[in-house]
């Protein structure tokens, strides 16, 4: 995939160059450079969080231009491209018609995934180890193609194809007698998905039919990472040092899955319209998995020392879900309309695993009776889940400058979990039966005169059990908007939401309030010159009761977040010349305060004048403050220049 | 309930306005100042007029226009593709560019005279008409899209960049895209607010763009997350999903989740209090007090599903 973004580098200003002849109907503009990052702090949180890096960057690229008349292959081609090369993010697409004759469209997506957070999963951290446990490096790599036949036309066949690649390295975590021991990892997973059908359009009627399979395989393979086999915890368990001189697993996994797709819309007389619609797969995953590890361990599940593991494991899994549904929209007059819907689902989850542990050179924690222990876990399970959605309202959208909608929905859904005994590892609700039955009220309403525009949204969600601890049995939320466009020089928004979400039944007692409101300003004065600037604040408050495990007293699990966020720029654009500039300051005072600030100018121009040559520079600097943990800031600059041509 | 009442009072007094703005939603614009064209010279002078003649540059970035790309002949576009939208335009033409005599789309009405003649598409997400952003004096096809200055890298003939046009009304969700640490690299890689969003749909839950198969969007790139597994974590399989612990618009909290402690994201739901609850209780050797057992996930790695072990440690 490397080679794939280089590429794509170097093709796509080539491809500009070998289109210069047709410059006339084939306006590209191409923006390439360098970028360079430098960070002081931490190096890891900035990639984690922001992720440039430096490198040489097609900052963009974009192409579209009309074929000649009466072309073969098409009458219009676009190429976009943003961000490939060095970054965390680069996309290309490319899109080619033919009226009448097909349709196509091909997206490519580079993401870099990398994560390293010191205090992550790391119980080291409070003893000043800031090593990240949890980390990955990795790439994911997505292609999207879909190629439509004889567009417009009565039967519309299609193909599609989407590839999706996660592949990298990590280091991971393994808890196994006694203690954790970090492992170094490498992942490549992979998902194929071909899917191919005809949209139509008979009469009244219109819809589409799909017909798909995805394949995806996994391939994960762990080991001990050096200096690592002393684990966590460095005190001896049972009198006993615990330790791991090796550890080597290997996992592959294959998931099968085909899948339908329909819907069918029918437009019957003037005011009624129907859909119908329903989506079926049956995922079918088999996995094996392999462990050798070797040290020194205690297992309280045995109740014995050991020195050696050895496991095989084989596993099967389904998920056959399928939805389908039906709904009904009627006008009632222009612009008012009534409708209703229904949807159900289901879902059948299946797994089972044959896992055969084999313990070596095993000790009673008395020191006795030395002897191989096997163990051998047969072990299924089911979950069944269903949802039935019934929703009905009024749309009305016409009286002048007012609108609004109403809707009521209710939605029952149950869930049936069936673990096999011996998956039972811990006391507690593991299975049984839930039901929970949510009605809402969904409605909203906006006003609209002389480019003001008052709008209000008020949702009210009442449920009669939770079947998590955390669902709510009463929502409620209000959005209040107020926008004012006046002609062409000024944009100003005012915007307040609030949610608030509460079960009072004893053991959860859960009370969420949280809070976000801003407003934003843009000021054009003059044409090409613009100045904005926005506050906004958010505020979370959620309190529960919880059982402490050290010692099973009821406690009471308290989050707060209380941020705010300040941006403001301006730009100024005047024939060849461009500059913008923003800053933007966030800060929380909440459970984890910090204080991130970003600074970005970016200035452009002609050179010399009046060519259709031109030079970007941009400047950035991320600024992230952690009062509670130093070792997480960080202070990052970036600076590119590139070179921009535009026929 | 308070708010209810008001809301109707309001909606009671706001449509004894109507009748003031009735002409709120013309689909014609008032005259302002005409083009004159050139008089054509020579041969030229015989050749019916074409809306190119005086509209040079709007027909001709209109032939890579998604609306008028294939109908052009001797690389120009014919008058009646200009004419679908804006109706006839001879008058127009006749009196030197009289901006009165030529149909210009605004508003609601002319949204929905115009733009759904042929965009009234209905489908299992989408509705033209009940739809959360369907056509109203509050914003219309033409709030978002612009046919003839559309922001030159965006496709769908957007106005402006996505993250800007959609951040004009959801400021606090972009302010929050842009400003918390952990988020998604909006308008980086192709990842944009309809990646997640179809803003063609029905409100609610209707308005997620979900995979083809109909599960949340996440998937859709994070297809590693679907399993299905032997061991599932039940609160996405049972019926939670990815949002149960995940805040999707970005998150203060590392890994974009809902809380900055691990352990108290995890024992919210692992507290078995009450009954007809699920989640299980932790057994007794967590001791929270102990930096060792704050980080759930330090041992409980597989804690998205997992075939190798039922505790998810592996």
């Amino acid at each position: 995939m490397m080679t794939i973004r280089r590429s794509i580098v170097l093709a796509l200003p080539l491809l500009a160059l070998g289109v210069r002849a047709h410059a006339q109907t084939a306006p590209y503009d191409i923006e390439l450079g360098l970028r360079i990052v430098t960070v002081d702090g931490n190096k890891e949180m900035y990639r984690t969080q922001t992720g440039e890096t430096s490198g040489i960057v097609l900052r963009s690229f974009s192409l579209l231009t009309p074929g000649p008349d009466g072309a073969k292959f098409f009458d219009r081609l676009r190429i976009d491209a943003s961000d490939l090369g060095a970054g965390p993010a680069g996309s290309l697409r490319i899109e080619a018609d033919k009226a009448g004759v097909y349709r196509f469209r091909l997206g490519y997506r580079h993401l870099n995934v990398f994560s390293a957070l010191p205090a992550f999963a790391n119980p080291l951290v409070g003893s000043g180890i800031t090593i990240s446990q949890h980390t990955y490096d990795r790439t994911r790599n997505i292609i999207d193609a879909d190629l439509e036949l004889f567009p417009e036309s009565s039967v519309m066949p299609f193909i599609g194809y989407s590839f999706n690649r996660l592949s990298g390295p990590g280091t991971s975590t393994y808890s196994i007698g006694g203690d954790e021991f970090r492992l170094a990892q490498s992942l490549e997973e992979s998902e194929h998905e071909f899917r191919a059908g005809a949209g139509f359009h008979l009469g009244p009627f219109r819809g589409s039919v799909t017909q798909g399979w995805r394949s995806v395989r996994g391939n994960e393979s762990s080991s001990l990472l050096s200096s690592s086999g002393d684990g966590n915890n460095p005190d001896p368990l049972l009198g006993r040092p615990v330790s791991a001189r090796d550890i080597l697993r290997n996992d592959r996994t294959h998931v099968s899955t085909p899948f339908s797709n329909l819907y069918v819309t029918g437009q019957l007389g003037k005011r009624l319209r129907l859909t119908g619609n329903y989506v079926r797969f049956a995922a079918d995953s088999t996995g094996d998995g392999s462990e050798n590890t070797a040290g020194s361990f205690v297992s309280f599940a045995l109740s014995r020392f050991f020195n050696e593991l050895s496991e095989q494991a084989s596993s099967r899994a389904k998920n056959i879900t399928w939805r389908g549904g039906a709904r009904a929209e009627v006008a009632v007059r222009d612009g008012v309309d009534a409708f209703a819907g229904y949807q159900k689902e289901h879902r059948d989850l299946e797994g089972s695993a044959l896992i055969d542990t084999l313990f070596l050179q095993t000790l009673t924690f008395g020191g006795v009776d030395p002897r191989d222990v096997a163990r051998v876990l047969n072990t299924s399970g089911s979950i069944s889940r269903g949802e039935d959605v019934l929703n009905a309202g009024v749309s009305a959208r016409a009286p002048g400058p007012f609108a609004f909608r109403v809707e009521l929905r209710d939605a029952k859904q149950t869930v049936t979990v069936s673990p096999d005994l011996s998956e039972i590892v811990v006391p507690g609700n593991q299975d049984g039966h839930f039901a929970r039955d949510i009605r809402t009220l969904d409605t909203n309403a906006s006003y609209t005169l002389f480019g003001v525009t008052l709008g209000a949204a008020w949702r009210r969600d009442r449920a009669n059990d939770p079947i998590f601890r955390t669902d709510f049995r009463d929502r409620d939320r209000l959005r209040l908007r107020a926008t004012w466009r006046a002609p062409k020089w000024v944009r100003a928004a005012a915007t307040a939401e609030e949610t608030k979400q509460t079960n009072s039944q004893p053991g959860i007692d859960l009370a969420g309030k949280s809070r976000q409101y801003g407003g934003d300003v843009e000021v054009t004065p003059h044409e090409g010159v613009a100045v904005r600037g926005s506050v906004t604040r958010f505020i979370a408050r959620n309190s529960s009761l919880i059982r402490r495990p050290e010692n099973f007293a009821t406690g009471r699990s308290l989050y707060a977040e209380n941020g705010t966020s300040y941006e403001a720029g301006g730009g100024v654009r005047h024939a060849a010349l461009s500059f913008d500039a923003s800053m933007a300051r966030f800060t929380n005072r909440g459970d984890l305060p910090f204080a991130l600030e970003r600074f970005r100018i970016t200035a452009g121009c002609d050179l010399p004048p009046k060519t259709k040559m031109g030079v970007i520079i941009e400047i950035a600097r991320d600024k992230y403050h952690e009062p509670s943990a130093a070792y997480s800031d960080f202070d990052a600059r970036r600076v590119g220049i590139f070179v921009r041509y535009h026929p | 309930m308070r708010f209810f009442v008001t809301a109707v009072a309001g909606i009671l007094f706001l449509c004894g306005t109507d009748a003031l703005v009735r002409s709120y939603a013309q689909t014609v614009v008032p005259p302002a100042k005409t083009v004159v064209p050139l008089p054509k010279q020579g041969a030229e002078a015989d050749a019916p007029m074409s809306c190119g003649d005086c509209h040079a540059d709007e027909a001709k970035a209109f032939r890579t226009n998604a609306h008028g790309h294939g109908k052009s002949k001797d690389d120009a576009i014919p008058n009646a593709v200009c004419e679908s939208c804006h109706g006839d335009g001879k008058a127009h033409a006749e009196a030197g560019g009289d901006k009165a005599l030529i149909l210009t789309p605004r508003g609601r009405a002319g949204a929905d005279k115009t733009c759904l003649a042929c965009h009234d598409i209905l489908s299992d997400r989408i509705s033209r008409h009940a739809g959360m952003h369907a056509n109203s004096a509050a914003i219309n096809c033409l709030t978002c899209h612009s046919m003839h200055a559309s922001e030159p890298r965006s496709p769908h003939l957007l106005a402006k960049r996505q993250l800007d046009l959609c951040a004009s009304c959801h400021a606090t969700q972009a302010a929050s895209f842009r400003g918390k640490p952990f988020a998604h690299h909006l308008g980086r890689g192709g990842t944009e607010c309809t990646s997640c969003h179809e803003p063609h749909g029905r409100p609610g839950a209707e308005s997620l763009r979900t995979t083809i198969t109909g599960e949340l969007p996440c998937l859709n790139c994070h297809f590693e997350k679907r399993g299905p597994f032997v061991f599932p974590h039940a609160a996405g399989a049972a019926g939670g999903d990815c949002l149960t612990c995940h805040e999707a618009h970005g998150s203060s909290n590392p890994k974009m989740l809902k809380r900055a402690a691990v352990a108290q994201l995890c024992i919210e739901c692992h507290s078995p209090l009450t009954p007809n609850t699920l989640g299980s209780q932790p057994p007794s050797f967590h001791n929270l007090n102990l930096p060792r057992y704050q980080n759930c996930t330090t041992c409980h790695v597989a804690v998205h599903g997992s075939n190798r072990d039922p505790q998810l440690l592996k």
